[in-house]
């Protein structure tokens, strides 16, 4: 397996790096100003980025954990742990941009729009997963627990979805949408969004990738650490 | 099963920690809960579903721990895992068992919930009890998954909630929703869709716990 | 003009990646030197006749 991605990991960071470049372009300047909010509505072509990876970042959790109790080989929970990582991070960010949007255009930091709120109970989720992950004693008793939250949370998450929604009285129509409401007619706006989803989407692989490399390394210490003198 | 249920309620009998534990928490905040609340003020009848919610969730998260707690503590699971039972049997046992557990304790909390918010009896409780039923069904089945998770742990007791309440916000918001709706005399189909809802959130913990129980059981 | 919105929303997003990365590449760094270490003590171990089973 690891000579098999050089290949990707060569290409991986320029190609990130290039569309990254592109992307900031277009959201900070080719794209034009929004008619109602102003320059401040480019926060939201990086906010929508977070959405995407952080779900991304969920699903592979959910999926490596479902594998993990099935082939409870240890790869899958090295990708569940650098998922859950990845998607903590991406999540925070995904809350802090859209509160630093809604600041100066709906007046308040915090409101219990429902994607925020989701937003906040899959934080909550991601960060039960990583603080389980850390408070077990055996490692692989650990792996296991945390694979039953990861797969919990993606068996809930439409009912989660579902009840946030209708907490505030609104139908979703579809999960991924465009907050307040802007019709992003312009084809310049919508090249500076799909830019920065993929840009951004790159990046999380990447860093994905790098997360897991650095997991990879751990295995080995633990193992010749075993070898040495089992619990040294 | 039935009589892992039964060996439940039997040892519950013996020593009522479970219901005590729950029906005592539960007491408290229902009361401190309402000293949230100005007696007089509005806010204190549409805050009651809320309260009531509350009280029942954490009462019964401690409730729930205990149970296991107890079971681990007197290794009764060391001795099931021995035996040659399924160990999603196991956990539906429990699940049933704490139900029980969580069923009678709301036979006290309720009316009393009834009491301090001076709510007509008769009616509140036929209007709440689909609601309760399954909700407290719901809490169960995910509580009992991850109080067996949460006491691998070394934060215990804490984890549980930890664990357990973010993702029971279909449960939490569901139940509340609903209530509200109910108390304030609306129909059992104004508030299908709460229901539905939280029916199969049941349905979708009674299969990921009876699933995945074994995973967090082994020694 | 709500452009300090704009720079604060964009300026956190890239300095927490870089931090994540920094930190990632300290972390390897680390594990690269234990692996180096635990395998000079490997070596030095196996070339060793076996004091006790």
């Amino acid at each position: 397996m690891k000579t098999k991605t050089s290949l990707t990991d060569t290409l991986l960071p320029p190609v990130t790096i290039l569309v990254m470049g592109a992307a900031m372009y277009m959201a900070l300047v080719g794209a034009p100003n929004d008619a109602d909010q102003g320059p401040v509505q480019r926060i939201f072509y990086v906010h929508m980025a977070m959405w995407l990876a952080t779900f991304s970042a969920f699903g592979l959790v959910g999926l490596a954990s479902l594998l993990y109790l099935v082939k409870k080989t240890e790869v899958w929970d090295r990708v569940g742990r650098a998922g859950a990582e990845l998607g903590l991070l991406f999540c925070t960010l995904g809350l802090a941009t859209g509160s630093i949007w809604a600041k100066p255009i709906w007046g308040t930091w915090w409101t219990w729009d429902p994607r925020l709120t989701l937003t906040l109970v899959l934080w909550m989720i991601y960060a039960a997963y990583l603080l389980l992950r850390n408070l077990v004693n055996d490692p692989q008793q650990g792996a296991s627990l945390a694979a039953i939250l990861g797969v919990s949370g993606v068996a809930d998450l439409y009912l989660i979805n579902r009840a946030v929604y209708w907490w505030r009285g609104i139908h979703p129509a579809v999960v991924v949408n465009k907050e307040g409401g802007t019709g992003l007619h312009d084809p310049a706006m919508r090249a500076a969004l799909i830019l920065s989803l993929l840009a951004f989407f790159l990046l999380f692989t990447w860093l994905l990738r790098l997360r897991l490399q650095s997991a990879r390394l751990q295995g080995d210490v633990d193992r010749m650490r075993d070898r040495l003198a089992p619990g040294y | 099963m039935l009589t892992l249920i039964w060996k439940d309620l039997l040892i519950e009998l013996r020593t009522k920690e479970t219901v005590a534990s729950l029906l005592l928490l539960g007491l408290l905040l229902l009361v401190v809960l309402s000293f949230a609340f100005d007696p007089t003020s509005p806010l204190r009848k549409e805050a009651a579903p809320g309260v009531l919610w509350v009280a029942i969730i954490f009462a019964g998260t401690s409730g729930i721990n205990r149970s296991l707690l107890r079971e681990r503590e007197q290794s009764c699971l060391q001795g099931l895992l021995l035996a040659p039972v399924d160990r999603g049997t196991i956990y539906l046992a429990k699940t049933i068992a704490n139900l029980l557990f969580m069923l009678a304790a709301l036979c006290v909390l309720v009316p009393l919930f009834i009491f301090f918010f001076n709510l007509p009896f008769v009616t509140t409780i036929v209007r709440l009890l689909p609601v309760l039923l399954l909700a407290v069904t719901g809490f169960s089945a995910i509580g009992t998954l991850f109080a067996a998770v949460s006491l691998q742990t070394r934060a215990r007791e804490v984890m549980l909630p930890l664990l357990m309440l973010p993702l029971s916000t279909p449960l939490f918001l569901g139940a509340v929703e609903a209530s509200a709706a109910l108390l304030a005399g609306d129909p059992l189909g104004a508030v299908a869709h709460w229901l539905q809802l939280i029916a199969v959130f049941d349905l979708v913990f009674l299969v990921v716990g009876w699933l995945t129980f074994e995973y967090a059981v082994v020694d | 003009m709500n452009l300090s919105y704009l720079f604060a929303a964009y300026a956190l997003v890239w300095v927490a990646v870089l931090l994540y990365v920094t930190s990632l590449a300290r972390r390897g760094r680390e594990l690269e030197r234990e692996i180096t270490e635990l395998r000079a003590l490997l070596a030095e171990r196996d070339s060793r006749p076996a004091d006790t089973p």
